[in-house]
């Protein structure tokens, strides 16, 4: 089924077009969910959630960019919102990070000390890197995650944020400042 | 090269294929400075972390968990429209006895006022015969007889 045709298709709310287009996109929808979130629990329900958005706001696409661009802004979006109205989000994911240390200590039996110690500090610099991102102005989060865990180009960021090329290079210009700023003194 | 050319360079994330003497540059500076060679941990395994989440291949039950979703979603919807339905059923008979309550309220008092009218100006009469004259508004045959009386004098 080609894009236009899948377009066609759930427009008119065609159940094969829609069978079609969750085949052919729920990685890219579940990864940038994945990317933001950190959390795959999260991400898949926020992926059926975004899918049943699509569905029924196919007829507001205007057909002027490619599909996947458009589902990369609505991922790109709920997701950002998902943050921003899961006040308790923060706290409830600091929480399973810390049961999921105890799940390393329950191990300790089948694997070597040195290898719970070097998993615990992996831990530990994700989380660095991790809140270093989320600390980010939310423009700069966006186009350093589509870019460095997406690996989308320059190009694409800018039609997914509806900004111009130069504008896309500026923000991850000042992504990588305020980055820099952030990680440099928890380093210390 | 400072330090801060390197961490810029470690979260460019410098492709060996394409730089490798900036990699060669970065590896001795890394040997020697504990502060780029930490920096250069958390970034390369912070990302690296960031990305074993990510799927590479299709969930087959996502379609049928997204049609289960939308039919809950739907149910859930009808369920909470019945309230309302109610409320507007219940609304008309309401808000009508509520109207005649108010309607009645408003008569009474209408019906109140027009009796009352005569006590209320006779208690306004003032002590002085000018000014009794003056005040006095009448309804009947022998109220208009003591005001005819009052002008004469």
């Amino acid at each position: 089924m080609t894009e236009a045709d899948l377009i066609k298709g759930l427009i008119a709310r065609d159940s094969d077009a829609w069978k079609a287009l969750v085949e052919q996109y729920q990685i890219l929808v579940y990864n940038v969910c994945y990317g933001f979130l950190q959390n795959s629990h999260d991400a898949q329900d926020l992926t059926q959630d975004i899918f049943i958005e699509v569905f029924n706001s196919a007829h507001k696409f205007r057909g002027d960019s490619k599909l996947s661009t458009w589902l990369y802004r609505i991922s790109t979006n709920r997701s950002l919102n998902f943050i921003r109205n899961n006040k308790k989000w923060r706290f409830w994911k600091e929480l399973s990070a810390f049961f999921s240390d105890d799940e390393i200590d329950g191990n300790q039996q089948s694997e070597e000390p040195f290898v719970i110690d070097e998993k615990i500090e992996q831990q530990e610099r994700s989380r660095f890197l991790y809140q270093a991102i989320s600390d980010l102005p939310d423009n700069q989060r966006i186009a350093f995650t589509l870019h460095k865990i997406e690996d989308l180009p320059y190009a694409e960021i800018a039609e997914v944020m509806n900004v111009t090329l130069p504008a896309v290079e500026s923000l991850m210009h000042r992504a990588k400042v305020n980055l820099r700023k952030r990680l440099t003194p928890l380093l210390k | 090269m400072n330090c801060k050319t390197f961490e810029e360079q470690i979260l460019d994330g410098i492709d060996i294929n394409k730089d490798p003497s900036g990699v060669k540059a970065l590896e001795e500076h890394l040997a020697q400075c504990s502060s780029c060679s930490a920096f250069h941990q958390v970034v390369q395994s912070g990302s690296e972390s960031m990305v074993s989440g990510r799927r590479s291949m299709n969930d087959p039950e996502l379609f049928d968990k997204i049609q289960h979703k939308m039919m809950d979603l739907e149910r859930e919807d009808s369920s909470t429209r019945k309230p309302a339905v109610k409320i507007v059923r219940i609304g008309a008979p309401f808000s009508m006895a509520a109207a005649s309550v108010l309607l009645g309220i408003w008569l009474g008092g209408q019906i109140l006022t027009f009796t009352a009218q005569p006590a209320q100006e006779t208690a306004s009469v003032g002590t002085t015969p000018e000014l009794y004259a003056l005040d006095i508004h009448l309804n009947d045959e022998s109220s208009e007889f003591i005001e005819s009386y009052l002008s004469g004098n």
